[in-house]
């Protein structure tokens, strides 16, 4: 059981992310990246294609991409571009981006331009929560549908997309148990652990996903801790990190990541789509706007208070802010951010990190000496 | 009883010798490529210096980026904790500790008994590190501990010069030389420079006095000066100020010699 959990976290590794995309291929099917997790994939789904998020190349160098864009621009997307341009990503038969961050949009100017992806659809994601805003994201949802029913040939009915709301409802509650079970003094699985997993849901059929969970929950409960540090217990909070490397870099300076506010973990799995609405566009449109939210949305006092919240129930020690370089909605954020966490008592870095894992050195440095500050704390 | 602290900076190695609390021997020597070796080297350095050998030494503690790679040590503290420690020894009514090292630079609040209560670093780039003035240096040929002075005899006033980039900075640095600017102006203006990154810095943790600056740039007397002008304030500043760290590391081995703990 322990090499089939293994082979889940390591689902979203380089060397493995693509295996179930390819394999699905051979099937005659189509592969639909995307590149922001508000993209709906139950859309895709429910097409009968397989939603796949996109990762960025975790090598360093990413020369071909450099000639597109500049340096000070979010790496995520200069890293998924240098994907592009290498060819790591043709076997895909769409991508669908959001508006989520401006630099997406000119990651999808320029795969527009150099790309042979046959499909390519922009969602306009709106900033806040409001009954017009779900409204107009539900509209948005149904011109995705269009656009993947014309590219699949057949309409997705109203059946196809309430299994899919289901399946991946079922996701959400499974994965649900991964982070109950980070409530324990000693939780089976560390943060990085974790991380690999809810990466990996995003590259695997959710089918196969949730029976592999399914299968292994009765194991994970049991599995004993493989940590050596259960305290100091922190929050890592970022986003478009989906490279565990860096929990474990964190995790091996000494503490555990009990829980975290990232768009690849926690913000994901937050939510059920609420399967009573009788329009499932709004259902869908009300569940991607309220449960996402990231630095570009402006519900920051609603963030501010989750992040106490699980700080709370998490039984969490200090927030790392582990914001990746030239993110400016996390730039923006901050300075009410941080403010926040303090006038609630919570201890709190921020670190910049690149996209691909960096400047550990630093990184350590950095963590050691937050840990030792909570350390000192603690003990007077 | 002696306890003994070895920093492994980028730039410069440190080691102190403390024998029953009191500095026994300390020096500082260049980093070298290998971390061990150099540890190896500031250490026989000290130990000579204090007539002790290897032996003697009941505890050692290990700090600065090299910190994990110093064998013979007991354990390893951050520069963060160890800059606050070795401040708060040396001048108790500290509570503010700005450290500059070649590589990095960093804001620390401490509380009466030196524990860090909050600190700050700049983020990875060289601008606002003592690598900063290096290559400033550099690209006007003059040894580092000109630049201070220098710096205070502007002729026509600072230059405008990028305190974002070291890699910049040194390309304004030969633009303004081709203009004919003079070098005190130039040297000056790299001085205001890095005090804004510094100015950054220290409003992000907040400056209570008193304020100790620490590592090297602590030798600058033109950025100490425009420090203690930002705010007002005067900063006390160790006789040596580059072993600051080494300093905090001997204090905490002291420290896991007298309880067997030792706590950062």
């Amino acid at each position: 059981m322990e090499d089939r959990l293994r082979g889940l976290i390591e689902g979203n590794a380089e060397a493995n992310r693509t295996k179930w995309a390819l394999e699905w291929k051979k099937q005659g099917k189509k592969v639909i990246g995307t590149i922001c997790l508000s993209v709906p994939e139950e859309i895709i789904y429910a097409a009968g294609m397989l939603p796949w998020r996109v990762s960025g190349t975790w090598r360093e160098n990413t020369p071909l991409a450099s000639a597109y864009r500049l340096p000070y621009t979010c790496p995520f997307c200069t890293h998924v571009l240098e994907s592009l341009l290498t060819g790591e990503l043709g076997f895909m038969d769409g991508v669908v981006f959001t508006d989520r961050d401006y630099d997406i949009v000119r990651l999808s100017d320029v795969w527009t331009e150099v790309g042979k992806t046959p499909f390519l659809h922009i969602m306009h994601l709106p900033q806040r929560d409001s009954e017009l805003a779900r409204l107009h994201l539900a509209k948005g949802i149904r011109a995705l549908m269009g656009a993947i029913e014309k590219l699949g040939g057949k309409r997705i009915t109203d059946e196809s997309l309430s299994h899919a709301i289901d399946v991946y409802n079922e996701r959400q509650a499974l994965v649900a148990n991964l982070f109950e079970m980070r409530k324990r003094e000693k939780p089976p699985l560390s943060g990085a652990e974790v991380l690999g997993i809810t990466t990996a849901a995003g590259v695997m059929p959710a089918d196969e996903f949730n029976r592999e969970l399914k299968a292994l929950l009765p194991y994970i409960e049991r599995r004993k801790p493989l940590l050596c540090n259960v305290r100091p217990r922190l929050l890592v909070s970022s986003d478009m990190l989906d490279n565990p490397a860096y929990l474990r870099v964190i995790e091996d300076a000494g503490c555990l990541v009990a829980m975290d506010d990232l768009d690849t973990g926690s913000r994901h799995f937050q939510q059920a789509v609420d399967t009573g609405h009788s329009d499932p566009a709004y259902a869908l449109a009300k569940h991607y706007i309220t449960g996402h939210g990231s630095a570009r949305t402006g519900q920051w006092d609603e963030q501010a208070q989750q992040v106490v919240q699980w700080v709370k129930d998490f039984s969490i020690d200090g927030v790392v802010d582990l914001r990746q370089a030239w993110c400016f909605p996390r730039m923006w954020r901050a300075p009410f951010f941080q403010p926040k966490l303090a006038e609630a008592g919570i201890p709190n870095i921020s670190i910049e990190r690149e996209y691909h894992l960096a400047n550990v050195g630093q990184l350590r440095t950095r963590i050691e000496a937050f840990l030792e500050m909570l350390g000192n704390t603690a003990g007077d | 009883m002696i306890a003994a602290g070895v920093d492994i900076g980028s730039m410069s190695a440190k080691a102190v010798i403390l024998d029953d609390g009191v500095i026994r021997s300390w020096t500082i020597i260049p980093t070298g490529p290998d971390s061990a070796d150099t540890a190896r080297q500031v250490m026989d350095r000290a130990l000579e210096l204090a007539g002790l050998r290897p032996g003697d030494v009941g505890c050692l503690v290990s700090t600065g980026y090299g910190r994990v790679n110093v064998p013979f040590a007991r354990r390893h503290v951050t520069e963060i904790s160890c800059h606050a420690r070795g401040a708060s020894w040396l001048f108790p009514e500290a509570r503010t500790v700005l450290d500059m090292g070649g590589q990095d630079c960093k804001a620390i609040k401490i509380d009466a008994k030196g524990k860090v209560l909050n600190f700050v670093m700049n983020d990875k780039c060289a601008a606002g590190t003592g690598r900063y003035l290096e290559r400033i240096a550099a690209a006007l040929e003059l040894p580092l501990d000109r630049i201070g002075p220098l710096s205070l005899k502007p002729v026509e006033g600072p230059a405008t010069i990028s305190s974002s980039c070291a890699v910049f900075a040194e390309g304004d640095v030969l633009r303004l030389l081709r203009q004919g600017q003079h070098v005190n102006d130039i040297l000056a203006g790299a001085s205001v420079a890095i005090t804004k990154r510094i100015r950054l810095l220290l409003d992000r943790v907040g400056v209570a006095e008193a304020l100790v600056i620490s590592g090297g740039i602590a030798k600058n007397v033109a950025v100490v000066t425009l420090v203690e002008q930002s705010f007002g304030l005067k900063a006390r500043i160790a006789p040596e100020p580059q072993i600051v760290g080494a300093l905090g590391a001997a204090l905490f081995a002291r420290d896991t010699l007298l309880t067997g703990s030792g706590h950062a």
